[in-house]
């Protein structure tokens, strides 16, 4: 009897435990599976010059933040579709992905026959809200387009040409069907790799870039479009890369997927 | 018999125990995986976005609090001197025009872009200047909920050194499920193909 009476009272205490831990668990808090930073730089505080910028010189002042060396891997990602599965390619919800998310997978949970070349390179078909979800897991978060510049401005230190140059040689190749691996191209000063030269990078605000499809017409209408907004000359106008960068990432979608476009996370300092 | 029917009783107990706890790790599982907690939610429902906003009265809600309704909505900033203003005139004309069979459905909402400075108090203020009643729901979220939202409303904006929002302007109007039933951008757009959305759904 006693020991029925044992029985109930771990029932009672069990079954309390997972009400806490439901309620725990509830909402979209982030599961960390680990606060450590590995993988991870601490970018110094600095000034960066607004690309966009009608005036020209006008900087912003970035706070120090921790930005990972290297983008994210299929490896790496696909441990979070296994822990999220409803961002697996099945289940994933049309809200947040068009038709190509993770087309290169064979499947929900398998990398397919080439599973070894592509678990280290870094992860692309992947919509912002997926990007978004992966570091949020982490604990983590995207950069934001300013901090992303700020460090895509540092100086190369592996390679003696001007980063415009090795960035122009890198547009004029076309993208590998399996990408290199991480880390195997341009390391900064910082050592963070492969900012330039392997994919393009989902950031937190790529939306807010206002440039209209047409920028050359200057009608009332369009001026309502925006507020505040005034029309945009650029801070150097020979920076032809950075126009791409910025003229892609106007042209976005959140729900957009691209085989070369992935990501990587950032962290605040607290 | 007697003992058989302990050891059954016994086994019958255990059972239930092991039950609530498995019970309670599925409700877990389920928790964690799917976060909405309308399951029936259409695949293309902003409902299932489960970020947590601050009315002007500052109560916490989702949005998917509105489910069933019909959302008029746009980000503002409320210390927007030019556009913003135009645009909840131009909802207030939304508003005058709407249908009687579906007055108690539509809900106005304006969400801040200003996570720092439009606090409920600062919303429930802006509300009183611009005399919205109490159709209109103001809505405080934090930084990263705010930016979601905006992707989710294809709604662009920048924060400015001076603390204000460069932002394009436009009024999403969502249908029942929370789904984009039809959107406009543009300050100073006529009514007609909004009401006109409105009198479809």
């Amino acid at each position: 009897m006693a020991s029925n009476n044992l029985k109930i009272w771990l029932g009672l205490v069990l079954a309390f435990l997972s009400v806490i831990t439901v309620m725990g668990n509830g909402g979209t808090k982030p599961v960390l599976p680990s606060k450590s930073l590995a993988g991870m730089v601490k970018v110094p505080a600095g000034n960066y010059t607004l690309f966009l910028e009608s005036k020209g010189g006008k900087t912003v002042a970035i706070k120090s933040f921790y930005l990972d060396t290297r983008a994210v891997t299929n490896a790496e990602f696909l441990e979070f579709v296994k822990a999220n599965p409803q961002w697996s390619k099945s289940k994933i919800s049309k809200l947040y992905v068009d038709a190509g998310y993770l087309k290169h997978w064979a499947s929900d949970y398998n990398l397919g026959p080439v599973e070894a070349q592509l678990k280290n390179s870094p992860v692309t078909n992947v919509s912002w809200y997926a990007a978004n979800a992966y570091c949020k897991w982490k604990g983590k978060r995207l950069p934001s387009l300013e901090e992303w510049e700020y460090v895509g401005q540092k100086r190369i230190l592996n390679d003696q040409r001007p980063v415009e140059k090795i960035i122009m040689e890198w547009y004029s190749k076309p993208t590998p069907k399996i990408l290199p691996p991480v880390g195997s191209t341009y390391k900064n000063e910082l050592n963070i790799y492969d900012l330039h030269g392997l994919i393009w990078e989902w950031v937190s605000d790529f939306n807010s870039i206002l440039m209209e499809g047409d920028s050359r017409s200057n009608s009332a209408l369009n001026r309502d479009l925006f507020c505040a907004s005034g029309s945009f000359g650029t801070s150097n106008k020979e920076d032809y890369a950075a126009f791409m960068r910025f003229a892609f990432r106007g042209s976005l979608q959140a729900k957009y997927t691209v085989n070369n476009l992935g990501f990587r996370c950032a962290k605040d300092l607290n | 018999m007697k003992t058989i029917l302990k050891l059954y009783f016994r086994l019958l107990f255990t059972g239930s125990l092991v039950s609530l706890f498995l019970g309670g790790c599925t409700q877990n599982n389920e928790q964690t995986e799917a976060p909405t907690h309308d399951r029936e939610l259409s695949s293309e429902s902003i409902y299932q976005f489960t970020g947590e906003w601050q009315n002007q009265n500052g109560d916490t809600l989702q949005l998917s609090k509105f489910h069933g309704k019909i959302p008029v909505v746009a980000m503002v900033f409320t210390q927007c001197k030019f556009a913003c203003t135009r645009i909840v005139a131009d909802i207030k004309n939304i508003e005058k025009e709407i249908p009687k069979d579906k007055k108690d459905k539509v809900v106005f909402i304006l969400v801040s872009f200003d996570s720092e400075r439009d606090q409920p108090a600062r919303l429930k203020e802006f509300a009183s200047e611009m005399q919205l009643d109490d159709r209109w729901v103001l809505l405080h979220g934090n930084e990263a909920d705010v930016r979601e939202l905006s992707m989710l409303l294809n709604v662009k904006y920048k924060k400015q050194p001076n603390g204000d929002f460069a932002h394009s302007n436009g009024i999403t109007v969502l249908n029942t499920q929370g789904e984009v039933a039809h959107q406009h951008e543009g300050l100073g757009v006529a009514p007609d193909e909004t009401i006109k959305a409105i009198k479809e759904l």
